[in-house]
């Protein structure tokens, strides 16, 4: 069986004021905490690999969390286990944050086999990563980008646009991407910022401190983006993702299409042999060995749906026939709503969500109308 | 059958929470052959009933105290019922009317009050609650006096939660409440004041005998109708229906007599014998008339046939609900109802989506109007549908109410502007007693059947009472309002208004429609036509924006989550099309702001 790895790391040394994962930001001041959670994720690991002895990974994810702010002793520890699973993985990505971005330590990295980082630059407007609670510089940003534009390794820049906005001037969207452009990432992805409940963000909304970005302006904005990017040879293949020709995330790809994939570490979710698990976030059971791991079965409708959700969002592929039948659909009966349904362009063997700023705002609502039987 | 000289059959007047139920179970302790030991116990209510605290079947009850019979005739205590309250009050030969001593006489007891006086009962005033520290017998009697216009000298003074002055209070009843006149060798009449249907035996009616004898085999006839049946079954009320073989003059009880429709048997109609009819039946007898009228459609389309079934059954027992199916272009299949009053819709409503789990989308109400064609027609305009062409109308007429609201002084200038807001007239004001004000207006029933009732006492802080009684027909300057959706015309959102409002009232309606119904994936136009012109027009711009959150791992599940919500949050709403509009909608419409009316 083949499947791919996600392991996440939960600590980071600030907490974002948009962010409401589940991460320790003081745990690395907290003695020997950071330390446990990695026996006992190197633990869970190990349990997998005597559970499916002859699982291949293709593909690994370390996400977090900060995992680049992990002590290198620790990293090593977590790779040195990879490797000794298995020879080498198809691509192996690590998330970084650009304080942590140098040549000594993608020297290390490279020892290790990974392949690819993803970079959380987020803006280049001082005032904004202030405001978000950021700890890096603009100057950090450029010399994480440059740096890695000149080593072997892929990389893909996250870039956040601000739904909600305080009063700053020196922010421009456009100009955001013009500086990524120039140190010629392999892929970009740029989000929505989503406030969610209880973060410093959404107390800045409330309070009226950030205001609503006017939908003209996202629209203009994000206009420019996709021009922008496919004038640089760039490939829109998901709503929030753009890559260079081959240069597509394929992890996340996995995830998009519902293959199987182990998520290790508190708050991971893993899919595998149709069940989808959680694990529980909670840090202290976890590094007592209890891995709480709360399990979904993903029945017939479910897969249905949520195939159809995740393969939408991909521009360049969308809802494919094969699979839809593969998966139990009928195709005449997604055809029949999909032939109603604005944005959408029909053809016999896919249907696919037009790339254009109208309708890739409206994502949400297009794939509710279409799905709606199956969700 | 109980000696007539013996026979006591009243009704008891009273506001909600003045203490009427109380007062009852005094009567059941009284009575040495009822088992059940309090109302709550003896009313085989509907939930609704005793949510809103009103009663919509008569609930009468036999009870022997001494030698004597009392017959209670429970009677219904909404204004939408009030024809059948006065058919339980024609079954009656007097009535308790009962005030509370701490709050004095409202509008609801005042309405039906004037109905007993009517009717010619002998009114027994009895004032409840002395033993509360706040109670003012003396003011109460004043206001009584004052309105109702009863002598209240020997009104009796009641605690019914204490048991103090029952005792009195039973012997006025015997002494005061004339015993039933009537003639065993007379041929048969007894008048229906009720009846509800039985999966068993039929439809039961509820009787009062006025002469002659009913008894069990016996062939009866209904004379407004001619039908004739056979009596299967009859009793009293214990008050669980208890078979007796015969039903004198004066008694009251029940009579089943394998009647398939309820509408055979209509409240006010009398029985009669087959074989030796009465010449003449009881006077006051009216057919049921429904004054409100409104579409209901299943939200599902394929829910038709359930709701015909629906309808059907809630008919069985409810002779007032009218229906009859109607295709709206902009709804699909349906039925257009009729009902009492807007309690009678709210009523069904929650039955239908209650009992048959049905999603329904209710359109706004209306009046019916009656239009004078220039060609000399006369047509009655049950729906904004009905209205024809503006240059073929001669004149419109639309029913008018009297209102009766009983306010404390401090409110009176909120109330008269509502009330003028409404088109309202004041014909009367009256100060019953310091502090508090009679006022009676008349007012067109459209302005009322959506919202005043809750304005009223938004603008009273709850302290008005309102009740109202029809009047007749006046001449309106009306006309009808389109509302068109991305330029169709949406029957189900077209009402009619005053002609100096319409203009403004189509804007506040458009704006309002804005609010509830949701950005979609398109631009939505609304627009308010009248007398073939646009008069306001509102966009509904498309949705632009959904987040784009990042759809990674368990986020599938999520994003699921998300996207089911918001099927969910579709399901209630009516598609047009491709439009979804909410329920809310249909109701947004005729909703006026207290001072809306103006302008």
């Amino acid at each position: 069986m083949i499947a791919s790895l996600y392991i996440h790391i939960p600590f980071c040394r600030y907490k974002c004021a948009y962010c409401d994962f589940v991460s320790y930001p003081h745990a690395f001041q907290i003695d020997d905490l950071v330390e446990k959670y990695v026996n006992a994720l190197i633990e869970e690991l190990q349990w997998w690999r005597n559970a499916f002895p002859y699982l291949h990974i293709n593909t690994v994810y370390m996400g977090g969390g900060t995992p680049s702010a992990l002590p290198l002793h620790l990293q090593e520890r977590i790779y040195k286990f990879l490797s000794g699973w298995q020879k080498g993985f198809t691509e192996f990505t690590i998330e970084a944050n650009p304080e942590d971005i140098n040549r000594e330590w993608l020297g290390f990295l490279k020892e290790w086999g990974i392949t690819r980082i993803s970079v959380g630059i987020q803006t280049f407007s001082e005032e904004l990563l202030r405001q978000w609670r950021r700890k890096h510089s603009i100057s950090d940003s450029l010399h994480a980008l440059h740096v890695l534009s000149q080593s072997d390794f892929d990389f893909n820049v996250d870039i956040i646009y601000p739904t909600y906005l305080p009063e700053v001037s020196d922010y421009s969207f456009q100009r955001d991407i013009d500086t990524v452009l120039k140190c010629n990432p392999h892929h970009i992805s740029v989000y929505l910022m989503d406030i969610h409940e209880g973060t410093l963000a959404s107390i800045n909304v409330q309070s009226g401190r950030w205001k609503e970005v006017p939908e003209g302006r996202v629209v203009d904005d994000l206009s420019y983006l996709y021009e922008i990017l496919k004038e640089h040879g760039y490939i829109h293949y998901e709503i929030s993702n753009f890559s260079l020709p081959g240069k597509e995330s394929k992890h996340n790809i996995r995830y998009w299409l519902q293959e199987f994939y182990i998520g290790a570490g508190i708050s991971a979710w893993g899919f595998i042999n149709f069940v989808r698990y959680e694990n529980l976030p909670t840090i202290q059971g976890y590094i007592r060995g209890n891995v709480g791991k709360q399990f979904y079965k993903v029945s017939g409708k479910d897969v249905l749906s949520e195939y159809g959700i995740m393969a939408l969002r991909l521009l360049t592929r969308g809802i494919e026939r094969r699979r839809w039948e593969i998966l139990g659909g009928s195709w005449e009966n997604l055809i029949d709503r999909a032939k109603n349904v604005e944005c959408i362009d029909v053809y016999e063997d896919r249907i696919l969500l037009k790339d254009s700023v109208d309708c890739i705002l409206v994502s949400n609502s297009v794939i509710e109308e279409i799905l709606e039987p199956w969700l | 059958m109980h000696p007539m000289d013996k026979i006591r059959t009243f009704s008891i007047i009273a506001h909600i929470d003045h203490g009427k139920s109380t007062l009852a179970d005094r009567f059941l302790e009284k009575a040495g052959n009822v088992k059940a030991k309090n109302v709550e116990q003896y009313l085989d209510q509907m939930d609704l009933e005793r949510e809103r605290g009103i009663t919509i079947k008569s609930h009468p009850v036999s009870l022997d105290i001494d030698d004597f019979r009392f017959n209670i005739i429970d009677t219904p205590g909404h204004v939408d019922f009030s024809y059948e309250v006065s058919r339980a009050l024609a079954s009656c030969e007097g009535a308790l009317l009962v005030v509370d001593a701490t709050q004095g006489v409202e509008a609801q007891t005042l309405a039906h009050a004037y109905k007993a006086i009517e009717n010619d009962l002998e009114i027994i005033p009895v004032i409840n609650k002395i033993d509360l520290p706040a109670a003012d017998p003396e003011r109460v009697r004043q206001e009584i006096e004052d309105l109702i216009g009863i002598d209240t000298s020997d009104a009796i003074l009641v605690s019914a939660k204490m048991g103090w002055g029952v005792d009195e209070l039973i012997e006025a009843i015997k002494e005061r409440i004339p015993a039933p006149k009537g003639d065993t060798e007379k041929p048969l009449r007894a008048l229906i004041f009720d009846s509800k249907y039985d999966n068993y035996r039929g439809v039961i009616i509820y009787v009062r005998v006025f002469d002659g004898v009913i008894r069990k085999g016996m062939k009866i006839k209904l004379m407004a109708t001619g039908s004739e049946y056979e009596v299967n079954e009859l009793g009293i009320f214990r008050p669980e229906m208890v078979q007796t073989d015969e039903l004198g003059p004066g008694e009251v009880g029940w009579v089943a007599a394998t009647i398939k429709n309820i509408r055979d048997a209509q409240v006010g109609d009398t029985v009669t014998s087959a074989q030796n009819p009465a010449s003449e039946p009881i006077p006051g007898f009216r057919k049921v008339k429904p004054m409100v009228f409104a579409g209901l459609y299943p939200v599902e389309s394929e829910d038709f046939e359930k709701l015909r079934d629906a309808l059907q059954k809630l008919a069985l027992n409810d002779a007032a609900l009218f229906f009859q199916p109607e295709n709206s272009p902009a709804l699909g299949p349906g039925f257009r109802c009729g009902f009492l009053g807007l309690l009678h819709m709210e009523i069904v409503r929650e039955r239908l989506e209650r009992e048959f789990d049905l999603e329904l989308v209710i359109t706004t109400p209306n009046v019916i109007y009656r239009i004078l064609k220039k060609n000399g027609e006369v047509i009655e305009a049950h729906s904004p549908a009905d209205f024809p062409d503006p240059s073929e109308i001669e004149t419109i007429e639309e029913p008018y109410v009297r209102g009766e609201i009983m306010v404390p002084g401090d409110f009176v200038g909120p109330v008269m502007q509502l009330a003028h807001s409404r088109r309202g007239v004041m014909v009367h004001m009256e100060y019953p007693s310091e502090n508090r004000v009679h006022l009676t207006f008349d007012l067109p029933y459209a302005e009322i059947i959506l919202d005043f009732f809750d304005q009223l006492k938004s603008v009273s802080r709850g302290f008005a009472s309102f009740d109202y009684d029809f009047i007749g027909y006046r001449e309106a300057d009306v006309v009808k309002v389109e509302i068109l959706v991305n330029g169709k015309p949406v029957d189900a959102l077209s009402f009619v208004a005053p002609k100096e409002y319409a203009v403004r009232r189509a804007r506040e309606v458009l704006l309002r429609l804005k609010k509830v119904i949701p950005k979609q994936l398109f631009e939505i136009a609304l627009q308010a036509k009248v007398g073939g012109r646009i008069v306001a027009r509102e966009t509904i711009r498309p949705l632009r924006k959904d987040v784009l959150a990042k759809c990674y791992g368990g986020d599938v599940s999520r994003k699921k989550k998300l996207l089911q919500k918001q099927k969910e949050g579709k399901k209630r709403m009516k598609k047009f099309g491709r439009i979804s509009i909410p329920q809310e909608a249909f109701l947004e419409v005729l909703k006026v702001d207290s001072e809306g009316g103006k302008g």
